[in-house]
């Protein structure tokens, strides 16, 4: 067996069902072991490295093969469905976490207690049902399409390009980032009509400061371009420089989007028309307070980020292929 | 340089495409139950089938062995042939009722299609 036919086989095996996985890969195996013979007995050499590609080709994209193993269609297919169960957990363990920080929020700044409570209680049946119900649909619509943007991205990609064996969680990380990504940007992208998806019930009295407007369209359209560099690095891993152009552009205009909103005094202030008393005013301070440092956090991590990316970029030529 | 005027554009090539899958996707369960009449392996079983004008992609027919042994049409077993485990899949008793339920519709539909497109 040829590196080139390892690598292909190792990346089926990642997405096949793991009962029959062993048993999957040892027939598909054979089946290219005696194809290689044929053919081989027919030239009288061995295969070169492009005609082992051309005979990987027939088989289709690892992801592909191993979805068609699975059972038949579902919302989410098998393939997808760990990182949806993943992801599913993620978002609903932070939509609780953020909650949790609102109700305390509101107890720490005098509200009654009973609002925090009772915020606490209906999570369940309204944000955990609308974080349920927006992270099913993108996976479905992922799942829905992936077989196509599959087969797409295949006709065109080397076998050699494709991730080694032990990229498994890299993978699952990448699909979990798009859907996050997608519905960042859904949420983000219905902010302006609906206040009340940032601030919750406190949209009755707060609004976004002027630099939010200011920034609005630059991070659309960064978080736009991010999430196709991540399809990118996903469908095509053999576009190695788009990939590393795209990523040092968006985490370098994040970086500069953090440092732009670290500057400024405030991200919230009082909805207009509502009365300044004391108690709202240090509402807006507190979260102003707690803004700059999720900026500050945002801002170390872009910075490690990019110095992350750049380490990549020098140890790439000893490491890749 | 102009297409012919009854030349399909990319839409109807593109549909066209897709009913082509769907039509075969059903002859192609039906063309794999009859060749394992006789015992196959994976990779004779997909020669058979391109010799007989059906060639099938592994990435295609693999899974189908699978389903269909799931579905208790089919039965398989790992055995040596020239010093090599092969798994070799041939009809279950379940699998050659069902072929001949199935050959018997294929033939009733193939007769009416003849008909229905001779009409025209």
């Amino acid at each position: 067996m040829t590196p080139l036919i390892e690598r292909y086989l190792q990346n089926v095996r990642l997405s096949l069902p793991a009962a029959r996985r062993e048993d999957i890969i040892r027939e598909l195996a054979e089946d290219i072991r005696t194809q290689v013979a044929d053919r081989e007995e027919e030239l009288g050499r061995a295969l070169s490295e492009d005609e082992q590609e051309a005979l990987l080709k027939h088989f289709g994209h690892p992801l592909a093969l191993a979805t068609r193993y699975g059972p038949q269609r579902h919302v989410i297919g098998p393939a997808l469905f760990p990182v949806y169960w993943m992801t599913l957990k993620i978002a609903l363990g932070g939509a609780l976490a953020v909650n949790v920080a609102i109700a305390i929020a509101w107890l720490a700044t005098g509200s009654p207690a009973g609002r925090a409570v009772g915020h606490l209680v209906t999570f369940p049946f309204t944000i955990g049902v609308a974080t349920f119900g927006w992270v099913t649909l993108v996976f479905a619509l992922l799942d829905l399409n992936l077989p196509r943007l599959l087969e797409h991205a295949w006709a065109d990609l080397k076998v050699v390009a494709l991730p080694r064996p032990e990229g498994k969680g890299r993978r699952w990380t990448l699909l979990a980032e798009i859907v996050g990504s997608s519905i960042f940007l859904i949420w983000w992208l219905a902010i302006p009509r609906s206040p009340v998806l940032l601030f919750g019930p406190a949209a009755a009295f707060l609004a976004p400061a002027p630099i939010f407007h200011q920034l609005y369209v630059p991070i659309t359209a960064i978080w736009l371009a991010s999430l196709v560099v991540l399809w990118a690095v996903l469908l095509r891993p053999d576009w190695a420089r788009v990939r590393t152009f795209g990523r040092f552009l968006t985490d370098g205009l994040s970086l500069v989007l953090a440092t732009i909103l670290l500057r400024t005094d405030a991200v919230v202030q009082l909805a207009p028309g509502v009365e300044a008393t004391d108690k709202l005013v240090d509402v807006v301070r507190f979260i102003n307070t707690q803004a700059r440092i999720v900026v500050l956090i945002w801002l170390l991590a872009a910075t490690w980020q990019i110095i992350y990316s750049i380490y990549r970029v020098v140890t790439a030529s000893s490491t890749d292929r | 340089m102009t297409p012919a005027p009854d030349a399909p554009n990319a839409a109807e090539t593109a549909l066209f495409e897709n009913l082509r899958l769907e039509l075969r996707r059903g002859g192609l369960v039906l063309a794999v139950l009859g060749q394992l009449r006789a015992e196959h392996y994976g990779y004779t079983l997909r020669k058979a089938l391109a010799e007989r004008g059906l060639p099938v992609d592994e990435g295609t027919l693999y899974p189908l062995l699978r389903r269909l042994e799931s579905q208790g049409l089919l039965v398989s077993e790992w055995r040596e042939e020239d010093k090599r485990e092969k798994r070799f899949y041939r009809l279950s008793p379940a699998g050659e009722r069902t072929v001949r339920l199935l050959v018997a519709e294929w033939r009733g539909l193939n007769a009416s299609i003849a008909r229905i497109l001779e009409d025209e």
